[in-house]
């Protein structure tokens, strides 16, 4: 056998075992990017909102909401930025959200890491989120941050989520991402 | 073949490779078909294109396995639920049918390099001197 044929086999050799371990690395990857951009949506939601009492018209109030983000995904996810409307609903006002909600309107909050807040593959993060309303710049939105029905808030949020899947490129944005409560919500530090 | 052109076009997901389109297909049909050729010397030309074709073929079908792997991995119910990129991955598709025509050239490149290779006597084409 001449020389020519063993060095084709030993290029087609390496090039198999190049392009199996990457393909092996490529599938890994999409599948598990996939899987993440599938459930990711499904599995972002709230567990505190905290608002405090408000006792006087001239006071700064900073509301927090807590957020949880599981990723049952085998790939890291990284929060790029949370963001969210809050609304406090006036429950003597019988009109639907969509006609009433600029007049409920309260403030935009959010969560902006300076890089992405990763969340480990498997792994749930709860982060939170905070708004200010300025007594002094915002008095109207104040007015309608302080408003109870029975010594309780009724907050109404939208948030979104924008997150890339960790050491690529692909990102998504969750829209939607509803806090309605019935019961409403005692003021945090009563 | 397959495996490469499919990581050369899912270059987003962070790949422990990265490689440019147009080069890998075009480098990866080409030296593997010059390979096959240089291996195929004693071969029947048409065997020898068969066998190209067959091989090309089959990097097609790894190439659309791995477009649709998340599907077949049972994750999305379909691929559109990845975002609207139906084009983006007919063009993948597409892209990919490239293999056949170039690796066939590549094949009949290595056998006549191999041809020119080998050594006077064992050499397959007409000995236009006897003539």
């Amino acid at each position: 056998m001449t020389w020519f044929p063993k060095v084709a086999a030993v290029f087609l050799a390496a090039l198999a075992i190049v392009g199996a371990v990457a393909w092996v690395n490529f599938l890994d990857r999409y599948i598990a990017a996939s899987d993440a951009r599938m459930q990711t949506g499904e599995n972002v939601g709230y567990r505190d909102v905290r608002i405090p009492a408000i006792t006087s018209s001239d006071q700064n109030v900073t509301v927090g909401v807590l957020f949880f983000l599981r990723n049952p995904s085998g790939i890291a996810i990284d929060i790029d930025r949370i963001t969210y409307r809050l609304y406090m609903d006036n429950l003597t006002d019988t009109r639907s959200f969509a006609e009433k909600s600029s007049s409920i309107f309260v403030v935009t909050g959010g969560f902006t890491p300076q890089t992405g807040y990763v969340v480990g593959p498997h792994n749930t993060a709860t982060v939170w989120g905070n708004a200010t309303v300025f007594a002094a710049t915002q008095p109207i939105q104040l007015r309608r941050l302080n408003l109870t029905f029975g010594g309780r808030y009724f907050p109404i949020i939208d948030a979104s989520l924008v997150y890339t899947v960790h050491g690529t490129s692909i990102f998504e944005i969750v829209v939607g991402i509803e806090f309605v409560t019935s019961g409403g919500i005692l003021p945090s530090g009563s | 073949m397959g495996t490469l052109v499919a990581v050369a076009n899912f270059s987003d997901y962070g790949l422990w490779l990265s490689l440019d389109v147009g080069g890998t297909i075009i480098f990866v049909a080409l030296a593997a078909g010059i390979a096959i050729g240089l291996r195929l010397r004693d071969t029947e030309p048409q065997f020898l294109v068969l066998a190209g074709f067959v091989a090309s073929s089959i990097a097609i079908v790894i190439v659309v396995i791995s477009v649709y792997a998340p599907v077949f991995a049972g994750v999305i119910p379909g691929l559109e639920a990845l975002g609207p990129s139906d084009s983006a991955r007919a063009v993948i598709i597409f892209v990919s049918l490239f293999l056949i025509p170039l690796h066939l050239v590549g094949c009949v490149v290595g056998y006549a390099l191999a041809d020119f290779l080998a050594p006077e006597g064992l050499r397959g084409g007409r000995d236009l001197e006897r003539l």
